[in-house]
This record gives structure tokens, C-alpha cells and sequence, in this order.
């Protein structure tokens, strides 16, 4: 009998530790170190430039806003949306020629799909596609110098995911539309650049 | 000894169920609606102390869908205002889902707080990932400006 006391107090000891192992591998898996992104010579130039156009935009921005009249922090919601349609239109008349892929250009969007692909794998791909897939953008209309849609849903931005990707000011964000990332501007939601096939 | 045996066999089973067992996120069913409604209907029962000299106030996240289930909390909070009159209300962000033109404001936000609103009770909002820089501006949210 007490042979079989043992034999149960065996099956205890080693349930506990393989759930606990369970559970512990599950929880170390999402932080698994995935090889770092080797950052190169011509990327750290990459995200150079793209810091400086991103310094540039914020430094016009702030001359526009300097111009327009202020709006109160104790605005109504249609003084709300006036200012915002004002802002969105004068930040599209001080780039008339904006297009696809001056802020994000290629080498920055290579590092940016690469940095991505190499930071969110296995688990965490799939967990990062779900967060953004969860939203619905489908037949969002994506125009650079054209505001985000203010009836759309917008997708969430995972911390993990931002901190891997340059750093913005304030006064911009990132958004995920699908698979296209896009860079916003925070007050007028005017798009001020799209980066197809950024998200793995 | 037959009794141990079990009891090691309970324990066990018992560990290993609390270890297996995924933890799942309460997600709203078709049921929900239905069980606001009956909790709406339900008899007020305040458990807060609600003594004199208190701050009294209430916590609200999530809100702005501009749906029946948003009015129905609204409903819900101004009957338990007459209970517990909180002086102000925090909101935790995501005040306006989707779009934010006059009227948003007005369905998402000032219709289903109308009775609160016109009673004096503050809200003091916070932004959400869903939320637009632009609401720090907005008088009703007391935000000064500022995120």
C-alpha cells in the first residue's frame, strides 16, 4: 500500500511540473528572442532621411497652425470640425504635389517589411495579423493628402509593434489598413503616406 | 489509505485543470442584449457606503458606439445617480468610436448623457486608440487641451 502511495504522489510531482512547463513555455514563447534585424550602414541612413522629412513636415505643419485661428479647449463639435477641415485643407495646399512613397521610400520601406518580418514570427505573426485583420478597413479609400475615412474603424496599434518601428512625433501616427501602413497626421487624420504590403 | 489515494488523485487533477485551462476574454454574445435589458429593468441595490463627505463618482470605458447598448448604460447610470449622485464621471477612452463629425458627438456622447449632462455631472475623458487628437478640444470632455 504505501507503494502505492508513492506511485500517486509520482503522478502528482510530475503532472505539476509538466503543466507548469506547459504553461511556461507558452508564456516564453511569445518573448522568444527572434534574431535581431541587423541594422546597416544603408539603413540607418534610410531612417535618417526619413526622420528628417518627418522633422520637415511637423516644421511646416507648426507654420500653418501658427497662421490658422486657434481653436478652444472649449470647443464645440463644430467648431471641432471646422478646424480640422481648415487644417486638412491647408496642409494639402502646402504639399500639392504629395504622392505615395515620399516618406516611405524604398529603402525605408525595406527596412521597415524587413524589421516586421523579422521581429514578429510564428505565434506573434499570426497574433499581430489577427489584431489588425480584426478591423474592419475593407473598402477604405487610401489617398495620400486625403483624410483617413471618418466613418471607418481605426485598427489597433500593438505596442510590441510600434516600438519596432521608427519613433513619430506627437503630432503623427502609424495606422494599419490591411496590409498597408500608413502614416497619419494625429489632428486633421489627413494621410500623408501609404506603404503597401508592409505588414508580413 | 484507498481515501489518500483518491485525495492524491483529486489534488492532481485539480492542479493540472487550473494549469490546462485557457482563460477566455469575455466576449459579447447574442445574449447581451437581453441581459442588459433585464438588468435595466432590475431593482436598484446600491452596496457603496455613499457617506456623507464623499467623492462620489463613476467610471466609464469603451463607450462611444452610439448604440442601444451605450443608452441603456446611460439609462442605468442616471437611475443610480438618483442613488449614489456622483459628481463626475472618468472616462477611460474610446469615447468616439468611427467617425467625429457634430453629430457623433451628439449620438455617441451627449444624447446618451443628456440627463447627466443637464443635471451638472462632469465628465473628464481620457484618449483611446480609437479616438482622435482633435476631442481634447471638446468642451464636455474637460480636458483642457491637453492629452
Amino acid at each position: 500500500m504505501k507503494r502505492k502511495s508513492y506511485i500517486f504522489l509520482w503522478l502528482l510531482v510530475c503532472s505539476v511540473v509538466s503543466g507548469a512547463s506547459v504553461v511556461v513555455g507558452q508564456s516564453t514563447q511569445n518573448a522568444a528572442l527572434a534574431p535581431p534585424v541587423v541594422v546597416s550602414p544603408a539603413d540607418k541612413a534610410a531612417i535618417e532621411t526619413f526622420e528628417k522629412q518627418v522633422k520637415d513636415y511637423i516644421g511646416l505643419r507648426n507654420k500653418l497652425r501658427a497662421n490658422a485661428p486657434k481653436l478652444s479647449k472649449d470647443s464645440t463639435p463644430e467648431q471641432i470640425h471646422a478646424y480640422r477641415t481648415a487644417l486638412e485643407l491647408s496642409l494639402r495646399n502646402a504639399r500639392p504635389n504629395a504622392k505615395r512613397g515620399e516618406f516611405f521610400r524604398p529603402e525605408t520601406a525595406d527596412f521597415i517589411r524587413r524589421t516586421l518580418k523579422t521581429e514578429f514570427q510564428g505565434k506573434d505573426r499570426k497574433e499581430l495579423r489577427e489584431q489588425v485583420f480584426e478591423t474592419e478597413t475593407q473598402g477604405v479609400v487610401l489617398r495620400v493628402n486625403y483624410p483617413y475615412a471618418q466613418s471607418a474603424e481605426l485598427s489597433e496599434m500593438p505596442a510590441t509593434l510600434l516600438a519596432k518601428l521608427p519613433q513619430l512625433p506627437k503630432e503623427l501616427r502609424y495606422r494599419f489598413v490591411g496590409r498597408n501602413l500608413l502614416l497619419v497626421d494625429r489632428e486633421s487624420d489627413v494621410i500623408i503616406d501609404i506603404m503597401p504590403d508592409a505588414l508580413p | 489509505m484507498r481515501r489518500t489515494h483518491t485525495y492524491h488523485f483529486l489534488f492532481a487533477f485539480l492542479i493540472s485543470a487550473i494549469l490546462f485551462t485557457p482563460v477566455y476574454a469575455q466576449k459579447p454574445d447574442s445574449n447581451s442584449t437581453a441581459a442588459s435589458k433585464s438588468h435595466a429593468s432590475a431593482p436598484l441595490k446600491l452596496t457603496l457606503p455613499n457617506k456623507e463627505g464623499s467623492v462620489r463618482f463613476a467610471v466609464i470605458g469603451d463607450t462611444g458606439s452610439g448604440t442601444e447598448q451605450q443608452r441603456d448604460v446611460g439609462e442605468m447610470m442616471i437611475k443610480y445617480h438618483s442613488l449614489f449622485p456622483f459628481e463626475f464621471v472618468l472616462m477611460m477612452g474610446d469615447n468616439l468610436y468611427g467617425g467625429e463629425a457634430p453629430l457623433d458627438f451628439a449620438k455617441k456622447f451627449a444624447e446618451p448623457y443628456k440627463a447627466l449632462l443637464d443635471q451638472k455631472v462632469k465628465f473628464y475623458a481620457t484618449l483611446g486608440n480609437h479616438d482622435q487628437a482633435l476631442q481634447v478640444n471638446y468642451t464636455n470632455f474637460n480636458m483642457d487641451g491637453k492629452e
